[in-house]
């Protein structure tokens, strides 16, 4: 995955950042580069060779591989070779990606006004120490009328004419009183007029100065002599015009000092405040575009990262589902083999066995003949009479065999189903033992297109195995018939249930099977003649079964119009 | 050859790069230019016969618009923390500084230069304060960028700690 990405971000320099002086690095976590890319060149950054270490390169990450975070952010970092760059670090699980770009620009915009701010700190810094060393001065002898607004005499009036600040002295009532002469520009501060006459002020005459003066009276409780500031603020006078400025609190022998400074900054100082702050909001607001960019150019690479995975996994997902349905394809190949070989089979086995019944049919046909002249001849014959019985069963079951393998050609009729089943039901209940009660409900009198022997046979058949199976513990057979509407035509639904054991569940896949049987004496061939006749007649026969509660045959036959009575 | 990362810091207009200046450049200017973000220098020094790289970030000053970032401390091997003598101030920061990179760094080789040491009759940090300091374990060492009193040798000094010896 480096290779792509290694890709992507080559892709990314040359064609996004193509006219800036950007390069990238992916390392080992150890450092030693395996990917790179960018303007080297204009960064003044000399190619890496197939073993080069990154610090050997930039040389600031000295002491840092391995990086322990996840991403280092750095700004303005002047590199030997003399390029000033920004640089962002991210750490991967098994690489470090690196990306720097020049910001010697940005560098060079902002450094001017950091230096004016900086030397006018160290202007501020200079003039609070003369403040402070005036603690040193003493001014025993300027104790005239202060009171009255007179300047004080001597260095330290001159002192404060000469800064042009307001002197204020706060009394043990916390009234402010002029204490130097006032300067030109005293009509700016509020109430000038009082304080040009003498007359005392109260401490919250400054608004602007509330929490100022509050912490200056603290610290005059607490005895300490330091100066400190307000820090600058903007006053507009009675004229309107915006001015600027700066109170100082101090201590000098006892009196408690408060200094005021119009225009504490010359004009281009005070221009070099604005342009700083504007300068300092521009450079966060690039440092915020430059992280943007950065992660945005991260997004992209996450993007498509997620992208390609995305893709990875549909595939993966797409080879799967195929890899199901050719599977089910070939349990359905294997079904349908053994189907078809299941029916060749069945076929093969009907054939023989309807050759076989036919030709024994013709054998039976003679026995049978010869037996009944025999006993028309010499009159009553126990065993002929047993002969011909048994001659009879093995007729019908070679008849049965006959209908099993279709060779007994019936034709079909109309036939009122409901008429054979009350037939059969009634022929059911003259033989059923005593405990099998029978419970009838048929509702139709339709008609179906069907051999009525055939019919009769498959009702018989299967009423049978119901009270057969109900035989040892007794139970209720159900016989209904009703209409059913199946695919918009027409349908009668024969239902033949028995309270019984129920059918094993693995005998249910064999039931249909011909001659299989789970009877002592059966011959394996009702159900699958049944099963038989029924999809002769355009039906379909299901079961239900369940152990210890019974087993429910469901028959279902087109419904016959008479109308087309003549189409047959 | 061993490699050492070394960090400068201090209050602003101490001296931090004429200090660093002096030391691989052998050049002082009186003029003061103020850093912004990092200047990155490498030298290489001899300590008792083995040769150590010494990479120097010279740190831009801290004061109320720039303050030294923590993540620029990292893989630092020393520190050295820079006060202007002419600036009492200054000290406080240089201690404060020391006290915020030791609770990010832990531990490390650090040495206190007192810089201007050229203008010690505009000194406010006496002798007094900065014997102090020592008795609390601090190497104090007053240095000259401009005459480049002492300052090889708080660098090799350095140097000579951060490799143990």
């Amino acid at each position: 995955m480096t290779t792509g990405y290694a890709r992507i971000l080559d892709t990314l320099c040359r064609k996004t950042f193509k006219d800036s002086a950007i390069a990238w690095f992916i390392t080992d976590l150890q450092g030693t580069i395996r990917y790179w890319g960018g303007s080297l060149s204009r960064l003044n950054l000399p190619e890496p060779g197939s073993d080069t270490q990154i610090c050997d390169l930039l040389v600031f990450l000295e002491g840092m591989i391995p990086v322990a975070d996840d991403e280092l952010e750095f700004s303005f970092i002047e590199l030997p070779s003399g390029v000033c760059v920004d640089a962002c670090i991210y750490r991967q699980e098994s690489s470090l990606d690196i990306i720097i770009w020049d910001s010697s620009r940005k560098q060079s915009h902002l450094r001017p006004t950091l230096q004016v701010v900086n030397e006018m700190s160290l202007l501020i810094e200079k003039k609070e120490k003369l403040l402070a060393d005036l603690d040193a001065v003493s001014v025993s002898d300027t104790k005239t009328d202060m009171k009255n607004g007179q300047a004080p005499p001597g260095f330290l009036g001159e002192f404060f004419a000469a800064l042009n600040v307001a002197v204020l002295e706060m009394d043990d009532q916390g009234r402010f009183f002029l204490f130097s002469q006032p300067p030109p520009w005293l009509d700016s501060l509020p109430q000038a007029e009082r304080l040009r006459s003498g007359s005392p002020l109260e401490e919250d005459c400054f608004s602007f100065l509330g929490n100022f003066i509050q912490e200056a009276k603290t610290r005059w409780d607490q005895g300490q002599k330091q100066t400190f500031g307000s820090g600058l603020w903007i006053e507009e006078d009675h004229r309107g015009e915006e001015l600027l400025f700066e109170a100082s609190a101090l201590a000098v022998q006892g009196r408690r000092l408060l200094i005021i400074s119009k225009d504490a900054c010359l004009p281009d100082e005070k221009q070099a405040i604005i342009q700083k702050g504007r300068d300092l909001a521009l450079h966060y607001d690039n440092e915020r575009k430059s992280g943007r960019q950065l992660r945005s150019l991260n997004d992209i690479l996450e993007i498509r990262v997620r992208e390609r995975t995305r893709e990875l996994e549909s595939v993966n997902q797409q080879l799967s589902i195929e890899l199901r349905e050719r599977k089910r394809a070939e349990t359905e190949r294997t079904q349908a083999l053994e189907q078809l070989r299941q029916s060749q089979k069945m076929e093969a086995i009907g054939t023989l066995a309807g050759g076989v019944a036919h030709d024994f049919n013709n054998i039976l046909s003679g026995i049978i003949g010869y037996t009944e002249l025999s006993i028309v001849e010499s009159g009553e014959n126990e065993k002929l009479d047993k002969i011909l019985g048994a001659a009879y069963r093995a007729r019908n079951l070679v008849q049965q065999i006959l209908t099993f393998s279709h060779q007994d050609a019936r034709e079909r009729e109309p036939v009122m189903l409901s008429r054979v089943v009350n037939e059969v039901v009634g022929l059911a209940m003259a033989s059923l033992p005593a405990d099998v009660g029978i419970d009838s409900d048929l509702n139709s009198n339709a008609y179906i297109l069907a051999d009525s022997t055939q019919i009769h046979q498959v009702v018989m058949n299967l009423c049978t195995n119901a009270w057969q199976a109900m035989a040892e513990n007794g139970g209720m057979l159900s016989v209904g018939l009703q209409e059913r509407e199946l695919d918009e035509k027409r349908h009668l639904l024969l239902t033949i249930k028995d309270t019984g054991p129920g059918i094993p569940a693995d005998l249910m896949d064999r039931i249909f099977d011909p001659y299989f049987t789970t009877k002592e004496e059966g011959n394996g061939l009702g159900l699958s003649v049944v099963q038989g006749i029924v999809r002769k007649s355009d039906g379909y026969i299901e079961v239900d079964t369940a152990q210890g509660k019974g087993t429910e045959f469901r028959v279902i036959f087109p419904v016959w119009d008479l109308r087309n009575q003549s189409k047959l | 050859m061993t490699k050492k990362k070394i960090c400068l810091l201090g209050a602003f207009a101490v001296g931090k790069t004429s200090l660093v200046q002096q030391y691989v450049n052998s050049i002082f200017s009186d003029k003061y230019h103020t850093t912004v973000g990092v200047k990155i220098e490498k030298t290489s020094v001899d300590v008792d016969g083995e040769a150590v790289d010494l990479i120097i970030w010279d740190l831009h000053g801290e004061d109320d618009f720039q303050h030294v970032r923590l993540s620029y401390l990292k893989g630092s091997a020393g520190l050295i923390f820079v006060a202007d003598g002419t600036r009492h101030s200054t000290l406080a920061t240089a201690l404060n500084l020391r006290q915020i990179a030791e609770s990010s760094m832990g531990s490390l080789p650090f040495m206190l230069l007192v810089n201007k040491a050229d203008l010690a009759d505009q000194w406010e940090i006496d002798d007094e304060v900065m014997e102090d300091l020592r008795g609390q374990g601090i190497s104090v060492i007053p240095t000259s960028a401009k005459t480049g009193q002492s300052v090889e040798w708080a660098f090799e000094e350095l140097a000579r700690k951060m490799v143990g010896k």
